[in-house]
């Protein structure tokens, strides 16, 4: 079977080191770059700390990482440290990374990726959409060789950025989501309300802590992410993982297709992922939007993925 | 003598048509490239004027791919004060030279890149190309030597109360240039006005010998009739001003402040909003044309059509 290629644009961040882990086990994806950009953190840390997933997971010289844009499209960057810590991936203790990013900016190597690859690539934002949305922008003429954009984001009822509408990848840069949206690409949107219902139990941490040392990783990684869940008595969810999975496994998610448009100007509805639901709506459907998780088989499917490093 | 690389950003567009006239018999410029961007008309024929105007005026430079559409809006058109075309009743020469396949915004970067420091960006129309520029290429705003523009206004606007039309247009890439730490020289409203021709002005021109007169009529006189249309005794030509206030120095007076474009609000969207008081006590990032003298502006035009032979 052919591989999906696909590029990771992230920020990591916790679950974002989660679904790096889970992209780079699985044989249905070939990941064939990853771009960092601010917004969990800075873009220095974001970078610093993807680079250090690579290199535990022993992957830091088969995927390139190039750095993108360190502010949003129209404001600066707001961090939010009490759920990823000071360095944006608070918790396992690891050295810091000797490889460094390539040469070249995150858009320019999405473009190199796009423009070479024979097949359609697809995009896996997993951060706000500043690097995407500039590479949209900057490319019109590679959008027919995206083959889909199967992002974490967005919020159709209740956000969690400190936003009651909006959810934190979007707040950050609605400017840059809306260009994503309005793109014509077809998007596949792991909104908050769903990846809130892909949550691991302690059991699970601690059965994925025994397994080997990426599985330690991820339980130290979830010691830390659990904290901010706990005080706010949320549950355990790795947001960013369900757009990694939904890419290895589509069954394991429900959706519907409906119009999501970004909203930029409100109030009160700055960043809100407009999704119209209604019956009668004559809006295009541009979006697969994810209703619901079979949790089970989504956890089953992260351990699946974190044994492949026993090998 | 040394020239300055250039690169013009244009959406050709009558005004844009005379500063390229202007622009082409300026010993001073190097011109590396023009760069059309979606504005007055659709791309497909403002990138066609471009290429035609460029073989009219003899101006041997690449004409590149470009926005097609403002970042996040959809397009609307000044097809009322440009007409069909874009050039009122201007019949352009189909161009020969080859289609250039790159975009705006990675020529000008290359540009930026040969000549660091020197290359001056000149901006006619909407500033979707040169945000572009900056969003995909952060360390282009070390690079580039000078940035002006034509767009905005400290007072009010010619699309709405406030908004010009250019930065009306697509404010979010006007928002991204002023924000992008470039020091913006603004050939706005303000300064523009104060250049505005009479009818008698525009018949001393129109009535000069020259080997483009008769495209300069075609132009012109569709403006003017527009400018009845909507009022005006005649036509501001901005981007025409613009370009004379580059090439004659002395020609605009200038003020140094901050200024930033509204992006949400619905009275006020679109407008740049020139800090000329300091308000908000930031560092300035912008000189706005303030005052012009308007003969200076004529003479600059006569001198430069005296030189198509």
């Amino acid at each position: 079977m052919n591989r999906i290629p696909v590029m990771i644009d992230c920020d990591p961040g916790h679950d974002d080191a989660i679904a790096l882990i889970m992209a780079l086990a699985s044989d249905k994806l070939d990941v064939r770059c990853i771009t960092t950009v601010a917004g969990n953190n800075t873009l220095e840390n974001t970078t610093k700390n993807c680079l250090k997933v690579l290199t535990v997971l022993g992957k830091e010289h088969d995927v390139p990482v190039a750095m993108g844009l360190d502010h949003p499209m129209f404001k600066p960057l707001r961090i939010s440290k009490s759920v990823h810590g000071e360095s944006g991936m608070d918790g396992p203790v690891v050295p810091d990374p000797v490889v460094k990013p390539v040469d070249m900016n995150a858009v320019q190597l999405m473009e190199k990726v796009v423009r070479e690859s024979e097949e359609r690539v697809t995009i896996v934002p997993i951060g706000p959409l500043t690097n995407v949305g500039t590479f949209l922008l900057a490319n019109p003429d590679l959008k027919p060789k995206i083959e889909r954009i199967c992002l974490m984001g967005g919020s159709s009822l209740i956000g969690n950025s400190g936003s009651a509408t909006a959810e934190f990848n979007i707040f950050q840069d609605a400017e840059a989501a809306n260009v994503v949206f309005s793109s014509g690409i077809p998007i596949v949107m792991h909104d908050i309300e769903s990846t809130r219902k892909a949550f691991v139990e302690e059991k699970d941490i601690e059965e994925l802590r025994g397994m080997n040392h990426v599985g330690k990783f991820v339980a130290e990684l979830m010691d830390f992410f659990t904290l901010y869940s706990k005080q706010h008595n949320l549950t355990f969810s790795i947001h960013d993982a369900c757009a990694v999975s939904w890419l290895i496994d589509p069954s394991i998610f429900i959706s519907t297709f409906a119009n999501v448009t970004v909203d930029i100007v409100g109030e009160k509805t700055y960043g809100c992922t407009v999704t119209d639901f209604r019956a009668n709506s004559t809006l295009p459907k541009n979006t697969e939007v994810v209703l619901n998780v079979h949790r089970e088989r989504f956890v089953q499917l992260l351990k699946d993925c974190v044994k492949q490093y026993s090998k | 003598m040394l020239k300055e690389p250039v690169i013009i950003d244009t959406d050709p567009g009558i005004d844009d048509f005379m500063a390229l006239v202007l622009a082409a018999k300026c010993e001073r410029f190097d011109i590396k490239a023009l760069t059309p961007v979606a504005g007055n008309q659709v791309f497909e024929k403002v990138w066609r004027n471009a290429r035609g105007i460029a073989k009219l005026l003899g101006i041997n430079c690449v004409v590149t791919k470009g926005a097609e559409k403002p970042l996040i809006l959809e397009q609307e058109l000044a097809d009322a004060v440009h007409g069909e075309t874009g050039l009122g009743k201007l019949q352009l020469p189909e161009s020969d030279a080859p289609v250039c396949e790159k975009y705006a915004w990675d020529v000008m970067y290359e540009e930026a890149k040969k000549n660091p420091g020197k290359l001056h960006i000149i901006a006619i129309g909407p500033l979707t190309n040169v945000a572009i520029a900056i969003k995909k290429y952060p360390d282009i705003v070390g690079l580039i030597g000078k940035l002006s523009i034509m767009g905005g206004s400290a007072g009010f606007g010619n699309h709405s109360p406030y908004g010009e039309f250019n930065i009306w247009v697509d404010p979010h890439a006007a928002a991204i240039v002023f924000r992008s730490g470039l020091k913006v020289q603004m050939f706005g409203m303000d300064g523009n006005k104060t250049c505005q021709m009479s009818v008698q002005d525009f018949h001393d021109i129109m009535d000069l010998d020259c080997a483009i007169k008769q495209e300069m009529n075609d132009a012109l006189s569709f403006s003017i009739e527009a400018a009845h249309g909507y009022g005006a005794e005649a036509p501001v030509l901005h981007d025409a001003v613009t370009m004379a206030g580059i090439i004659d120095e002395s020609l605009m007076e200038f003020v140094e402040c901050y200024t930033d474009v509204e992006v949400r609000s619905k009275t006020c969207f679109g407008r740049t909003i020139c800090d000329v008081r300091n308000t908000w006590g930031k560092q300035p990032n912008s000189l706005v044309a303030v005052k012009g003298d308007k003969e200076k502006f004529k003479s600059v035009i006569i001198n430069t059509l005296k030189k198509y032979r």
